[in-house]
């Protein structure tokens, strides 16, 4: 009898590492597309993984002079930076690493990054995203991200 | 201190009624009248444009407005392919500008009816564009209220835009395009756009700061405006903006709809049944904000520089 109950628990645990598993490849997916409406400026595919209503862009970085900046976007900024940007520009932002953590309709993923302008590297750091899992799936509520130059551990040091 | 009471109780009460004048009800009566059955789709040279235009007439007399260049009537007349075609055109004088002109427009011609067929018939044009002219009307109405407007508004129904943009090319040729401070005109804003609520889009976002403008105006609502993004249908070029646009004008087109996925776009299922009283409603009151600083003369728009050879079509 004990022997099956713990078959029963092992079964669920595999379950459950599934599922989760699943939903953190879901949320990977929601941002690989917001990346993809990134790189072709496609402000409707971006659009279509936010959280649109209460979208927040926020950046940090460091100033010339050692201060610490926290500067928000607004959403329709970002998209006209992105709409006006031109053709051959080639902006490529390559994202070097997941981590996703879940807990009911919260996720948390952090996303390191490296920054290439026309195949010349800019600048890495890392992208923090919140998302929300709604009626209509998981959505970007939040971003935050990092900028810098230095101990970038360039992935690929070729474009 | 009653006094000041009173003069905030004042302020508070009378910018609620300014606010109220853009509402979903007013909306309604516009989109309803104009989309009805009776008006057979207002195509140009039909008698229903005939009806549609004498209702605009009659709501410019309501609210006030005066004739073009003192003419005895609200119609600006021409005929073109045979047909004898109108626009209908209001103005509120500019009270310090009045030599400077922002345009307020939408095309109220439509498709007219199918022929041949049993079942619905008519192509009724609720969003496209009774939801436009709906716009116009609502602007007239606040504006008149507010007396706010340093520079003159003309408010202009187009017609024959579905034949090609011929009622707007011939309003272009009958001005002197350097008085036209801006073009603002207005077109399916009547399904919620893939931006989410409270939101629209802007064709020819980069050709001009006006765009910019009204986001900056837009900064302290809960509104927001989008650059175009279907920039693959061309879509700058589809509406009268772009008879105003090709003659230097910075005049661009609000939309909220789905041009992707809008199963009813030129189908006689546009009714206005299918529409959302919300976001029309919404999306005029917004147009009256980030408009503003443009028609009390704070800001003037960059003008617009056209390609030569750039296509109209």
């Amino acid at each position: 009898m004990k022997k099956i109950f713990f078959c029963f628990m092992f079964l669920g645990f595999l379950f459950n590492l599934n599922s989760q598993n699943l939903e953190k490849e879901e949320v990977q997916r929601v941002i690989e597309k917001f990346f993809i409406g990134f790189h072709e400026k496609d402000s409707l595919t971006i659009a279509s993984t936010v959280y649109s209503i209460d979208f927040k862009l926020l950046s940090t970085s460091t100033a010339q002079d050692g201060k610490a900046v926290l500067s928000p976007m607004p959403f329709y900024s970002f998209l006209n930076v992105l709409l006006q940007r031109p053709s051959d520009a080639n902006w490529k932002e390559k994202l070097t690493g997941f981590e996703i953590k879940i807990d009911g309709k919260l996720a948390n993923a952090w996303v390191s990054y490296e920054f290439w302008v026309k195949g010349n590297f800019s600048h890495c750091g890392v992208n923090s995203f919140n998302l929300f899992k709604g009626d209509d799936g998981w959505k970007i509520v939040t971003l935050i991200d990092s900028r810098r130059i230095e101990n970038c551990n360039l992935n690929s040091l070729t474009n | 201190m009653i006094k000041k009471l009173l003069l905030i109780l004042l302020v508070c009460f009378s910018s609620k009624a300014h606010s109220q004048i853009i509402n979903e009800k007013l909306v309604e009566k516009h989109l309803t009248t104009l989309a009805d059955d009776q008006m057979e789709g207002r195509k140009a040279g039909s008698q229903g444009i005939e009806m549609a235009a004498k209702y605009i007439e009659s709501e410019f007399e309501r609210i006030g407005l005066d004739k073009f260049e003192s003419q005895n009537s609200f119609r600006q007349s021409f005929s073109s392919k045979d047909m004898s075609l109108f626009n209908v055109i209001g103005v509120l004088e500019g009270k310090s500008k009045a030599d400077e002109y922002v345009i307020i427009s939408a095309h109220y011609d439509h498709l007219g009816m199918k022929t041949g067929e049993k079942g619905d018939l008519i192509f009724n044009g609720a969003n496209d564009n009774a939801s436009g002219v709906s716009a116009v009307l609502a602007l007239a109405e606040h504006y008149k209220t507010q007396n706010i407007n340093e520079r003159s508004l003309l408010f202009v129904a187009f017609t024959a835009e579905e034949m090609g943009l011929i009622g707007s090319n011939y309003f272009g040729k009958q001005i002197n395009p350097e008085n036209i401070i801006a073009g603002i005109n207005i077109e399916m804003i009547g399904k919620e756009s893939p931006f989410g609520p409270k939101t629209a889009w802007l064709t020819g976002f980069d050709r001009s700061d006006f765009g910019q403008i009204i986001q900056k105006n837009l900064e302290e609502s809960d509104y927001s405006l989008y650059p175009d993004p279907y920039v693959n249908f061309r879509l700058f070029f589809r509406s009268d903006n772009a008879s105003l646009a090709r003659l230097g004008v910075p005049a661009h087109t609000f939309s909220t709809s789905p041009m992707d996925k809008d199963l009813d776009y030129h189908k006689v299922s546009d009714e206005t049944k299918t529409l959302d009283l919300f976001t029309v409603s919404e999306t005029i009151k917004a147009i009256a904000i980030g408009t503003l600083s443009i028609v009390n003369g704070n800001d003037t728009p960059s003008r617009i520089v056209m390609k030569k050879d750039e296509p109209f079509k």
